[in-house]
């Protein structure tokens, strides 16, 4: 999201488009609505992470962005449900770019394994409560 | 709410309304008010086995009894309700009272999702104090120990966990399930348990390597841009922090 402030220009449209639903479920309900009560807000895994997504957000909203965002089946899931319409579109395949990147990234850091544990310590971006 | 209220005769001439403590089926709807006449010390053996003070009550509807110190104080209590209230008040509900008067600030109040001084149901951290999640006490307190020990994990790449088998480092013949306090158990369920009865920053968890590894990955790119394969403005991928005990979302 971050990444996105960055490059998007002033008054442009932004479509975030992920095969994860519960991603951008999270998204909209804890960024964009966060119609969310204090113990809810407490309680929800990742919220300071989705605190600096809002920020994120809130900043595009003022240059004027418009924010919208679209779920896209995932290569795997299409191939799985056997049906492989619209798998050839511009976003189809970011989408499955995405996948291996991701795939790639999740096998690396062995030496340094604990960095990537996440208990008995306090989330990164968890200090705006 | 105060337990040690004033007994004896300052009880006498009080009125309170009729609802026998040990009738489970009392009702609002048939009670009536009635009064403290006399008492006599320590007169009679309460059911919890020591010796009470007798009061003798008398109802509006010419009823009378005889009712130990705990019953008469239940009865107080409930008269002392709004109309409302009382129609909720019975044994159960006083007993119930009773209990989390005793326990308040100690551990069971945790268990009942209580927050209190002594069992905090959040982190310290969300009140603006200091978190109190950290490693030590743990097996991972020395991050070089277990990072060195799943680094010599046998693999064909250093530092990666492709071609890594999944039981490299367990046999199933004594599969034991860790807790990070030291503890071993023999299933996931007395693990659980175990995790769940921890108070709030002590340090309980599932072994670092039973969580799932995750990763993330995006893609920036123009859409107005004419060449779809050139309209990639920026792209990123990495290994993030695993925090739930349960699976999250695999992105590969």
């Amino acid at each position: 999201m971050g990444s996105l402030n960055r490059i998007a220009p002033d008054n442009c449209e932004a479509l975030l488009s992920s095969d994860s639903l519960s991603g951008l479920m999270g998204l909209k309900k804890v960024c964009m609505y966060w119609d969310l009560t204090a113990r809810h807000g407490v309680r929800t895994k990742e919220a300071g992470v989705l605190g600096l997504a809002t920020l994120h957000i809130q900043q595009m909203c003022a240059r004027g962005v418009d924010f919208g965002m679209m779920h896209e089946a995932a290569c795997h899931n299409r191939e799985r449900n056997g049906t492989t319409d619209f798998s050839r579109t511009v976003t189809a395949r970011h989408n499955h770019a995405c996948d291996l990147l991701a795939g790639a990234a999740v096998q690396q850091g062995r030496s340094h394994e604990l960095d990537f544990y996440g208990g008995l310590r306090p989330q990164e971006g968890a200090t705006n409560f | 709410m105060k337990l040690n209220a004033p007994s004896g005769e300052h009880w006498v001439g009080r009125n309170m309304y009729k609802w026998f403590p040990g009738n489970e089926e009392a009702d609002i709807k048939t009670t009536c008010s009635g009064t403290v006449t006399t008492y006599s010390k320590l007169g009679t053996i309460t059911q919890q086995g020591y010796q009470s003070n007798v009061f003798h009550v008398v109802f509006a509807n010419a009823d009378e009894c005889n009712m130990d110190e705990e019953s008469l104080r239940r009865l107080l209590c409930s008269s002392g309700t709004s109309d409302g209230a009382r129609g909720l008040i019975n044994q159960d509900a006083w007993d119930l009272a009773i209990y989390l008067y005793t326990v308040t600030d100690r551990k069971q109040y945790q268990g009942l999702g209580m927050e209190c001084t002594a069992a905090p149901t959040v982190c310290a951290c969300v009140f603006g104090r200091d978190c109190t999640l950290n490693r030590e006490g743990t097996i991972l307190a020395t991050e070089e120990k277990y990072n060195r020990a799943v680094a010599q994990v046998r693999a064909e790449t250093p530092d990666s966990w492709e071609a890594v088998p999944h039981n490299a480092s367990t046999d199933k013949s004594t599969l034991q399930h860790t807790c990070v306090c030291g503890k071993s158990f023999a299933s996931v369920y007395a693990l659980t348990n175990h995790i769940a009865e921890g108070w709030i920053g002590s340090s309980h968890d599932r072994s670092p390597e039973c969580r799932p590894r995750l990763g993330i990955a995006y893609i920036i790119s123009d859409a107005s841009h004419p060449t779809p394969t050139q309209s990639v403005l920026a792209a990123h991928a990495m290994r993030v922090v695993s925090r739930s005990s349960d699976d999250e979302p695999k992105l590969q």
